[in-house]
């Protein structure tokens, strides 16, 4: 199984039970005052990793917006802009379904984790001084489990931890001294840790 | 509360995923999709045949023209030579086929048909055109590219496409891209001329040719130019001509276009003019340059005209007509340039100049005054992809290109009219 495939399933299967779990112990009080609503995120975020040569940081912005089913699951979509290398031609806009599960917690923080899972369209199709004749783009997913630090009503901040998977497709023009046509198409996957920041309302 | 350690470990737990280095390094796999360029060999047991004569067959991918008295000869590139009674253009009577293996160039004079042979020259008598006779051959004539004891002779490339797994950023063919940089091998470049590529001369006895010729027949001796040289043949015994001298030109030599004794020849990087006055002894008397590019011939007077193209093999993005004086054969003078789509080969008769623009058939220009000519379209002929054409006395202009032969009445040049076509498979 592919790393990226074992660490999802790994957050996945992680998740539910302690969904489950808390579900059942969540105390009477708190579904009792839980109304459900929509809730709006914007977070900024880094993307760590490397190209196999050199270290590769890059960053990110997102939109999600969810509707709380219940204390301890929301569901959502959500569209953002990554750029995994500061090269022309790695940029991405991603769209993604999301599913977030919130833990139970006794003080004001509440830890919570998101799988996302869907498509990055490539941002930048052609790029002449990088021979860039075309860029696709491809899945997108990413996991993170994170804490939520209520700031005002519903107004709270955001700090998250997670893997973030792009697979892409780029083609490059390849110049030759009997100028024929000669191309180079990369099947890219982008693997990175993502970490977060952002605010809730 | 008791549920928030599970949450600390979660933490631990994709930490611990992330930490393997694999989960955080991009992969990339690559495929490289570029024109390969194989060797093709010919082995003299192969070629160094009779040549035979076949029944007319049909054009497949004709190459040159060349028009002798009612016949006309036009190339099937690669493998013969298609002969056509012409006598009347109006209905071309195809008559035969000699196969002649590797085939691109010919040139005619006094009934004997001279043709390459891959590297070497062959004469056919056509005395009796239904009936042509293999009448001698000229061994290793034509410059080739290399010998291979078991292969044979190297006598071109041909592009292949090629597809490769190779691993991303380290491309290993003639260029690669690196970081954004594109590097490229210069040790790995390497030459290949294709006679084919591109063929008028004119004489009592001889035959007329196009403008995109490497062959030529003048002063009674036959010229023919490879990628560097022009060569010359003595025909004092004309069943075999004998190469008598070789003089190197340049590079990127593609066509031969004589006038009077004088030797025109066009190249990637201009138009050489050669005093031909001691047949034997070609001399040099400028270079016209102008910018890379493939550049047919034609003179009429003392104007020249040279049309420049693009392509592959050309290396260029240039495609204009340059308008030359050559009142002074040492100092030649453009005159004027002007833009055309993609102009092939060339012909001239009286005040009206033909270009073959390739897909968009040929347009004729009033030749009139040569400052004007580009702007001074008069005419076309469209409908097929033009390569080369022929116009001769009588108000005849013959057209080859991929989709055929075409032949028209040109007494008015500004209302072409077709008498016939010969189309290709």
């Amino acid at each position: 199984m592919k790393p990226w495939k074992a660490a999802l399933l790994l957050m996945f299967l992680s998740l539910t039970p302690l969904l489950v779990k808390a579900q059942a112990t969540a105390g009477v009080g708190e579904q009792e005052v839980f109304r459900p609503h929509l809730q709006h995120e914007v977070q900024y975020g880094n993307l760590f990793g490397n190209d196999g040569q050199e270290v590769q940081n890059g960053v990110s912005l997102q939109y999600i917006g969810t509707y709380r089913i219940n204390p301890y699951l929301a569901i959502g979509a959500g569209l953002g802009a990554q750029t995994y290398r500061f090269n022309s031609g790695y940029s991405y806009f991603p769209f993604w379904a999301v599913f977030k599960g919130y833990i139970p917690a006794a003080g004001r923080v509440r830890p919570f984790g998101q799988i996302a899972l869907g498509y990055g369209l490539a941002l930048n199709r052609k790029e002449e001084d990088l021979l860039l004749v075309d860029a696709r783009g491809g899945f997108n997913a990413n996991s993170a489990v994170g804490i939520e630090i209520p700031v005002h009503e519903e107004l709270g901040l955001l700090i998250s931890l997670g893997y973030q998977y792009q697979a892409a497709e780029s083609t490059y023009d390849i110049a030759n001294w009997w100028l024929t046509d000669s191309k180079e198409i990369q099947q890219l996957r982008f693997r990175r840790i993502h970490l977060q920041l952002g605010v809730k309302f | 509360m008791k549920n928030f350690p599970t949450f600390y470990y979660l933490i631990g737990l994709l930490s611990l995923s992330l930490a393997l280095p694999s989960c955080v390094q991009d992969s990339c796999e690559a495929t490289v999709v570029y024109q390969g360029f194989e060797p093709v060999y010919a082995k003299p047991e192969n070629f160094r045949l009779p040549i035979e004569y076949q029944p007319p067959r049909h054009l497949e991918n004709p190459g040159k023209i060349y028009v002798y008295q009612d016949i006309l000869l036009i190339n099937e590139r690669e493998e013969g030579v298609h002969i056509i009674n012409n006598s009347n253009p109006s209905s071309p009577v195809p008559i035969g086929f000699v196969e002649i293996p590797g085939n691109v160039d010919m040139a005619v004079r006094g009934n004997m048909l001279y043709a390459d042979n891959y590297v070497d020259l062959v004469a056919i008598d056509l005395t009796n055109p239904e009936s042509p006779v293999f009448a001698g051959r000229t061994e290793d004539a034509i410059p080739h590219q290399g010998y291979d004891e078991e292969l044979g002779y190297l006598i071109r490339y041909d592009q292949i496409p090629v597809t490769e797994e190779v691993p991303c950023d380290q491309y290993a063919g003639v260029s690669f891209r690196r970081g954004g940089t594109i590097f490229i091998d210069v040790a790995a470049g390497g030459g290949a001329f294709d006679l084919s590529n591109e063929s008028s001369g004119q004489a009592q006895d001889v035959g007329v040719g196009g403008s995109m010729a490497r062959f030529t027949l003048a002063q009674d001796h036959l010229y023919v130019v490879d990628e560097y040289n022009l060569h010359v043949f003595g025909l004092a015994a004309p069943k075999q001509p004998e190469k008598l001298t070789t003089v190197n030109v340049g590079w990127g030599i593609e066509t031969l276009f004589p006038y009077g004794d004088k030797l025109f020849i066009g190249a990637n990087n201009g138009m050489y003019i050669f005093d031909n006055s001691v047949p034997t002894a070609p001399v040099q008397l400028s270079l016209f340059q102008h910018a890379t590019a493939c550049d047919p011939v034609f003179v009429d007077g003392n104007t020249a005209y040279v049309t420049l193209r693009d392509g592959q093999e050309c290396e260029t993005f240039t495609n204009q007509l340059d308008v030359v004086d050559i009142t002074s054969l040492t100092n030649p003078v453009l005159i004027k340039s002007f833009e055309m789509h993609n102009p092939h080969g060339l012909s001239k008769l009286n005040n009206a100049l033909y270009i073959c623009e390739n897909e968009q058939g040929v347009k004729i220009f009033d030749a009139t005054n040569p400052e004007t000519i580009g702007s001074n379209q008069i005419g076309k002929m469209t409908g097929f992809q033009a390569y080369d054409i022929i116009t001769l006395q009588g108000d005849l202009a013959i057209v080859i290109g991929e989709d055929g032969l075409y032949q028209y009445d040109i007494s008015d040049p500004a209302a072409p009219r077709r008498l016939s076509n010969l189309l290709s498979l």
